[in-house]
Order: structure tokens, then C-alpha cells, then sequence
């Protein structure tokens, strides 16, 4: 069954069958050697062709790559900062300040603080280590930290993701800086209108707390709960956040657990009620051993109605233990 | 009176003195070309350059007898394995890629640290930072997965042609161990880029240490051997990475070699039907048979080696490039993670039964002797294909084995996640790309859209990328809606799509789908994509 093949071995005759070139033979080592020849030139070209664009692809990576970058950072942004900085980095008065005015990107805010440094290295170092000493009254809870380093949950390239986030409000104004706005051409003159004004609530006039409990309607503890957790807005279409620092079951989050309000309630009070609205209206009047350090934010009387007010108070009542 | 150093006593000078500059030279010359062949002098040269016949003794087998780099390859073939059947290159083509990967790694290598906080960084860097760095990515990356094919394609040939009869058990027994190297150096490099796509790949294979028997004992013991804590992190990627960088490629060069050897021994197999049954008349081939490495298959491999390059470079030029995901972040599963591709097979036999049986017994224990010692089991000489109808069809049994249970490793059989979580990861899963962030930015029109009524509102032109999301969007939330709730589906499911401005160059596309549990309270599913103008230039290349 072995073919019997001519002398010449291998190699390609005259009269060969298409079948038995590609098959059973060799082409000639000319042919070899003209082809390897010819590949070797395509190569070459290929090769010179990919140098060519190279310096074009790896712009056009790094571009891309600060895109992507962006946009994980709004994600981190919207699940991590958004709850304090508001969904637009607007800000919530008495909670923090806002991220994406001017004088953040106009060196304004640098030189108020006395920052020597970039902008870039100032939001990465305030993101990372946060902000252990607060900056003014205005803002009374502290930025926590967020960079592995400083023991938060974010890596160096997700706290850097949150800064270019950051950094790309500045697009929206005319100053310019790194590789975030993508040339002249593309930066506009300021904030689309669809961006939320920052809130401006009115002021209530200020009332002695026992004034204030006398004036409350019937609470509902169901509503207050829903207020409570976030589930419902309070009536200034924002979340009320107690929640996001009073647990109800016992654990510590930011401040106290309210089921222990009552026991921790100074004997100076007669009337636990009296307690919890004094609390709201003027946090800082009294504040619960082991939480010297903490500061409730200012806000929440001018924030909640009567109503609201009333029905937390019904609602903080009833989880007592 | 003379030195003990004369240069008058050069070899070169001496020669010019005694015969005249021009013939001094050429003899020279001719010594330096006869060293460095070696063995072969600038006539022998010549002569194979134009074809002529081989002086005799031939001169061209001294290269192989005296030479260190052709010592390993045989000084002549058997002119009816020199065409492209039997032996379609397959084993010429493994050490090719190896060559290649080992190039192409030793560039990468330059620019990569085996750290959790900076081999990511090292990636992005290759990629946008150093000239022909993505090149290099690419060919080592596509070589790779070439590599476990042709490696794979390699044995099963040689089981097709029972090239691994008496003698040649040992050769044999080698390859399977030369398989079992390349797929550990294509796993432990998978490990490497320590992005999401890498970090769970990795994770979902290297669970499988945990379950050698027995789990309690061995299980824990290798796991914390391979990995260096109970789960990957640094320690566990320093540990891959000297194994692919070391451990690996020294025990494939090795085992390389001596299967390279072995070929000389025993030489190369004829075509099953050339040979008469029992008899192994490889080694003693005809002087009219013999086809000379030099020049003849040595311009072969030439011409092989130009025209793989070609191919590999114009595929990484223009048609393929190695994804690089997000960092890798062990607190967040992506869904639908899997295997690399040539594991999936395992990762499908999990889906049948027990880890440590079907993971570790199977694989490690049953079929990995099976294939080493096979030679010695099916120990019959025949080699013709149409007596072989048992083993053929077994091999063909084996194939079909690999690709159902391979195809049973994917994500598209048995999937137990709830279809809001299902629908969220088709249109915006959170690797790749995904229909949503692959919209171009200006398409993205500001708007609220439901999936019920934006036809009506006729505000998406058909044209634009929006459009077809939609239609992608409502089809899979009117299938959910078919799907009863026990079966993870969404009944009177409603489902928005919410473009909004969130930055300059910067939209959300938030998806929200509303949906009733079992006993009808509504639940609302929502997941916010951030879309970048140019996070994906190419429309998500």
C-alpha cells in the first residue's frame, strides 16, 4: 500500500497530482524558500504598519481608559457618596458640601484651604484619608476615610476611578486640566439646567423644644418608620437619613441604636418625649456617653414638618426596649 | 629569538603568508563557515544552496552528529511523512508556539510585577504605555490558547495514526505530560492580568484543589500550598506566576526534549498504511527514501515558521485582541463566570456530581494515567485505520465527551439566577461591554422610556443605537413576564429605561424594572450604567 514514490525524494515533480503536492509532498526548497521569503517581507511590513499606529492606539487607549474610568467612578459615587453628596454631588446642607460648583475646579477652594498641592492630589488625599477634623460648623460629621490604605473599602485605582469622576464636573466650566476634558472645543460654558439646584430650605422661626411637642399632631409610628428607613421621603422630596446613622436593633452604625434611647436618657429629662424632640431640634445640647466625638446634623427641624416630626416621635416611642 | 605569542603564528596571518592574501582569506573564511555550521564548508554551503546533490560521505549530517542545536533533530525524514499528511506539522507547530510564548513572555515579563497592587496597573501600562505592548499581549495570549489546540490536536492525531504503538509508548507517555504543562502554563497565565475576568476564571479552577482527596487532609494542605492563604490573593499570584514564568516552562523544556530525543531514537512514524502489521520499519529508511533535514526540511521549517508568524501577526494586527476586564474584586462575583475554555469541560462534569469525583477523581486520577499508560494497555500492533474501528470510535466518543461536557460548563445550561438579575446582565453585564454601554454617546437621547408604551411615544429614531436596546429590552421583559415567579420570572414585571445627564461627556442609563414577589408585594430591581463618550471608541472594542 506504501506509495511508490520517485528518486527525487519529497519533492515536487512535473505531473503531480494537485492532490499529492498539498498531501503527500513537499514543494520544491526553491518555492520554500521564496515563499518564506515573501512572508518574511509581509512581516516586516505588518510589523512596521503596527508602529506606525502605535503612538495613535496608545492615545486612543488611555482616552478610553479615563472614559471607563469615569464611569466606574459614577458608579462607586452613586452607591458610596451620593447618600452625603447628593445624587449630582449637589450637596445636602448639614450633611456635605457640595462637589460640582466652580470654585472646586477654579483653585478658589485650594486657596481658601491653603492646599499647596494639585486638585488631583487634593481629592485623592481627602477621598483616601478622609477628613478627620472637620473644616467648619457648617458640616458637622466627619468625611470618612476611604483608600485601603487608611483602612477604608476602596482600592488606590477605585479611589482614583471616584476622583476622575469628580474631577469631570469640572468639564462643565472653563478651566482646564489633565487628560479629563477631552480639548476646547468640548468644554461648555456651565451646568446643563437638568442638574438640581442645590436646596435652599426656608427657615423655620426657632422654638423652645416644650413649645414645639405642645404643637404636634397624632404621630403615626408606620409612617414615622417609613421616614425612619428612607423608604419614604420626607416632604422635601429627600430621604430623612436617620436611618443611615441610628440602627433599631441594637447596633452601633454612626450614632446611638435607638432602642436604647430611654435608658440613655439623662435624668435632667422628665418626659422621654421632651427627650427625642430636643434631640432633633439641638443635637449637640446632650449627647450619649461613648458618643462625645459624634455630631448629628443641625438640619432636621428645618428639614421635617410638624407631621413628620410627630410621627417619628411616635415611631421612636414604640421601638423602646 | 620568539616570543611564546607570536601573532605571526595567527592562523589567519600564517595563511596569508604562505598562500597570498585573497586565497589566505577564503581559507579562513572557509575554517570560520566549517566552525559555526558546523561541519559544513562554503562549497558544501553553495551546493545546497543551488540543490546539488549531497557529496559522500554527506557532509550535511555533520551539523547533527557534531552540532548542539541540530543534535536534536533527526539528519533525514522519510520522504512519506515530508507532505503534510500524516503528520499536519502538529508537533512542529507545539514547539513553534512554545518559542513564541517564551519570546513574547519574556517581553511582558519586563514590564509586569507580580503584586496585587500593581500588576493591573502593569497591564493598563502595557497596553497604552509601551510601544508594541498590546502587540506582544496579543501574540502571547492568542499563542496560548493556539497552543492548547494544536498541543491537543497533536495527540489526538497521534492516536488516529497509532503512532504511539511499540516502541514508541514512551514518547507517548511524555506527550500527555507535555499536554498537562501547557495547560497548566495557559492556566497559571490566566491568572496574571488580576482582572475580574482572570480573578474568578482562576477561582472557579483553583476550588477545585480544595476537594483533592481527601478534602479534610490533602484538600486543605494543597490548597494552601498552591494558593498561600485559604483564598487567591498575593500570595497566590506570586505562586502562579513563578510557575508560569519557572515552574511550568522548565518542566515542558525538560520533557520537550526528551520527547525530542525520542524521536531520533525511534524516528517518525510512516502513514499506517505504508507499514506491513508488526513491523517498524521507520528506523531503516531506503538511501532513495531519505529527505535531508538540511536543506530540505530545514527551508520547510523556514517557510512554516514564516507563515505561522504571518498569520499569528496579521490576526493580532487586525482581528483579535486579548480583553482586559475590571480590576479584579473579590468581594463582587461577576455573573456567568466560567472557566477558561479548555476547563470547561470539568466545570460541566461538576454539574453531574460530586467536586471531589468529578474534579479532582476524574480528571487527575482516572483519565490523566489512562492517557500516560494507554500505550501499555492497548498494546496490539495494528495500525491500520480499518482495524482499528474500537479505538477510532472511542477517540470520536472522547471528542463528543469533551464538547458536551464542555458546553454543559457554560453559563447557558442550568441557570439558577432570578431573571431581573438575568435581564440587568444580558443588556449591562459587568465585565464586558454589553449592548447598553456600546451605544454611541450622541444616540443616548435624554429621556424616560418604558418598554410598554415607547413605541407609541415615538421618540427613539429606528435608526439609532437606542432603538434596538429597547426592542432587545422588551423582549426579554415580556418573555419574564411569561415565566412564573417560582421559576425566578417577573409577572406584571413594568421596566424603564432612564437616560439622565450626570457629567459633561458623562449619561446614566439606569434600568429599573418593578416586578411582584409571590405574594405581590412590588420589588424594583435597578442598576445604574454610567456611559462615557469615549469609554468605548469603537463601539466596544
Amino acid at each position: 500500500m506504501a506509495d511508490q514514490l520517485p528518486i527525487e525524494p519529497g519533492r515536487a515533480r512535473p505531473g503531480d497530482s494537485l492532490k499529492a503536492r498539498i498531501w503527500q509532498r513537499m514543494l520544491t526548497i526553491e518555492q520554500h524558500t521564496m515563499l518564506a521569503t515573501v512572508f518574511f517581507f509581509a512581516i516586516v511590513l505588518v510589523g512596521v504598519w503596527i508602529g506606525f499606529n502605535e503612538q495613535t492606539r496608545m492615545k486612543a487607549y488611555d482616552d478610553s481608559f479615563v472614559g471607563r474610568s469615569i464611569q466606574r467612578g459614577a458608579s462607586i459615587f452613586d452607591s458610596s457618596c451620593s447618600p452625603c453628596h447628593g445624587k449630582r454631588g449637589e450637596g445636602i446642607e448639614g450633611v456635605a458640601p457640595t462637589l460640582n460648583k466652580d470654585t472646586e475646579f477654579n483653585g478658589a477652594r485650594l486657596k481658601e484651604l491653603g492646599y499647596p498641592g494639585t486638585l488631583r492630589d487634593y481629592l485623592t488625599l481627602t477621598i483616601s484619608a478622609g477628613r478627620p477634623a472637620r473644616s467648619s460648623p457648617d458640616w458637622p460629621n466627619a468625611m470618612p476615610t476611604w483608600g485601603d490604605d487608611y483602612g477604608g473599602p476602596l482600592r488606590p485605582d477605585q479611589v482614583s476611578d471616584v476622583v476622575n469622576y469628580v474631577m469631570n464636573w469640572g468639564c462643565a466650566y472653563d478651566y482646564k486640566y489633565d487628560a479629563i476634558c477631552q480639548g476646547e472645543d468640548k468644554v461648555i460654558a456651565s451646568l446643563p439646567t437638568s442638574t438640581p439646584a442645590p436646596p435652599t430650605p426656608t427657615p423655620k422661626p426657632p422654638k423652645p423644644p416644650e413649645a414645639i411637642l405642645a404643637g404636634l399632631p397624632a404621630g403615626d409610628a408606620a409612617r414615622g418608620a417609613d421616614l425612619f428607613s428612607g423608604k419614604q421621603l420626607a416632604s422635601d422630596g429627600k430621604i430623612a437619613q436617620c436611618g443611615n446613622c441610628h440602627s433599631v436593633d441594637g447596633s452601633v452604625v454612626v450614632g446611638p441604636s435607638m432602642i436604647h434611647a430611654k435608658t440613655d436618657m439623662p435624668a435632667v429629662y422628665d418626659s422621654f418625649e421632651l427627650y427625642v424632640i430636643e434631640s432633633i431640634v439641638d443635637p449637640g445640647k446632650f449627647k450619649v456617653k461613648g458618643f462625645e466625638s459624634v455630631n448629628m446634623p443641625l438640619v432636621f427641624y428645618n428639614r421635617l414638618t410638624d407631621q413628620e416630626l410627630a410621627d417619628l416621635l411616635a415611631y421612636i416611642v414604640s421601638v423602646q426596649k | 629569538m620568539r616570543h611564546n605569542f607570536d601573532f605571526l603564528d595567527a592562523p589567519l596571518i600564517k595563511r596569508i603568508r604562505e598562500k597570498g592574501p585573497i586565497a589566505g582569506l577564503m581559507e579562513t573564511l572557509d575554517d570560520v563557515v566549517y566552525r559555526l555550521t558546523p561541519g559544513i564548508n562554503i562549497k558544501d554551503l553553495r551546493g545546497m544552496l543551488r540543490g546539488d546533490p549531497p557529496g559522500r560521505p554527506n557532509p550535511r549530517l555533520t551539523p547533527h552528529a557534531d552540532g548542539f542545536v541540530l543534535h536534536i533533530r533527526p539528519g533525514y525524514y522519510n520522504e512519506s511523512i515530508t507532505g503534510l499528511y500524516p503528520t499536519f506539522r502538529l508537533g512542529w507547530l507545539s514547539t513553534y508556539f512554545f518559542a513564541l510564548e517564551t519570546l513574547t513572555g519574556i517581553f511582558l515579563m519586563v514590564f509586569y510585577t507580580p503584586s496585587t497592587r500593581y500588576a493591573y496597573n502593569n497591564m493598563l501600562n502595557i497596553m497604552s504605555n509601551v510601544p508594541f505592548g498590546q502587540v506582544m499581549r496579543d501574540l502571547h495570549r492568542l499563542g496560548a490558547e493556539a497552543m492548547v489546540i494544536i498541543v491537543a490536536l497533536h495527540m489526538l492525531r497521534t492516536f488516529w495514526t497509532a503512532s504511539y504503538k511499540t516502541p514508541r509508548g514512551f514518547t507517548w507517555a511524555t506527550g500527555v505530560l507535555l499536554l498537562f504543562f501547557t495547560l497548566g502554563l495557559s492556566y497559571t497565565g490566566y491568572l496574571l492580568p488580576w482582572d475580574q475576568l482572570a480573578y474568578w476564571a482562576v477561582t472557579i479552577g483553583a476550588s477545585m484543589i480544595e476537594a483533592t482527596p481527601p478534602p479534610d487532609i490533602v484538600g486543605v494542605f494543597a490548597n494552601i500550598l498552591v494558593k498561600g492563604a485559604p483564598d487567591l490573593g498575593a500570595a497566590g499570584l506570586l505562586r502562579f506566576y513563578l510557575l508560569h514564568v519557572i515552574g511550568f516552562p522548565l518542566l515542558l523544556f525538560i520533557f520537550l526534549m526528551v520527547h525530542y530525543y525520542k524521536v531520533i531514537i525511534h524516528a517518525h512514524t510512516l502513514p499506517p498504511e505504508a507499514e506491513k502489521t508488526g513491523t517498524d520499519s521507520a528506523k531503516r529508511i531506503p538511501v532513495e527514501k531519505r529527505v535531508y533535514y538540511l536543506p530540505d526540511l530545514f527551508a520547510l521549517d523556514g517557510y512554516w515558521t514564516a507563515l505561522v508568524t504571518l498569520v499569528m501577526l496579521v490576526a493580532v494586527a487586525f482581528f483579535y485582541h486579548a480583553g482586559l476586564e475590571n480590576h479584579s474584586n473579590p468581594l463582587n462575583t461577576p455573573l456567568h463566570t466560567v472557566a477558561p475554555w479548555y476547563f470547561l469541560w470539568i466545570q460541566g462534569l461538576l454539574k453531574l456530581g460530586d467536586k471531589t469525583i468529578m474534579g479532582v477523581v476524574v480528571p487527575l486520577f482516572i483519565l490523566l494515567p489512562a492517557f500516560i499508560f494507554m500505550p501499555y494497555i492497548d498494546v496490539g500492533p495494528v495500525r491500520y485505520y480499518h482495524r482499528r474501528r474500537f479505538a477510532l470510535s472511542l477517540s470520536m466518543l472522547f471528542v463528543t465527551f469533551i464538547t458536551i461536557t464542555s458546553w454543559m460548563g457554560t453559563a447557558k445550561f442550568l441557570v439558577q439566577t432570578s431573571l431581573d438579575q438575568e435581564i440587568l446582565a444580558e443588556l449591562a453585564p459587568s465585565e464586558q461591554i454589553g449592548v447598553v454601554r456600546a451605544m454611541p454617546f450622541e444616540e443616548i437621547a435624554i429621556g424616560v422610556y418604558d418598554v410598554d408604551t415607547w413605541r407609541q411615544e415615538n421618540k427613539v429614531p429606528r435608526s439609532s443605537a437606542l432603538y434596538h436596546v429597547m426592542e432587545e429590552y422588551e423582549a426579554l421583559i415580556k418573555h419574564a413576564r411569561t415565566v412564573s415567579v417560582k421559576k425566578g420570572g417577573l409577572p406584571k414585571a413594568q421596566a424603564l429605561l432612564i437616560v439622565s445627564y450626570l457629567q459633561p461627556h458623562l449619561k446614566g442609563v439606569t434600568l429599573r424594572i418593578i416586578w411582584q414577589d409571590a405574594s405581590g408585594n412590588p420589588l424594583t430591581t435597578e442598576l445604574l450604567v454610567p456611559v462615557h463618550e469615549n469609554g468605548y471608541p469603537e463601539g466596544g472594542e
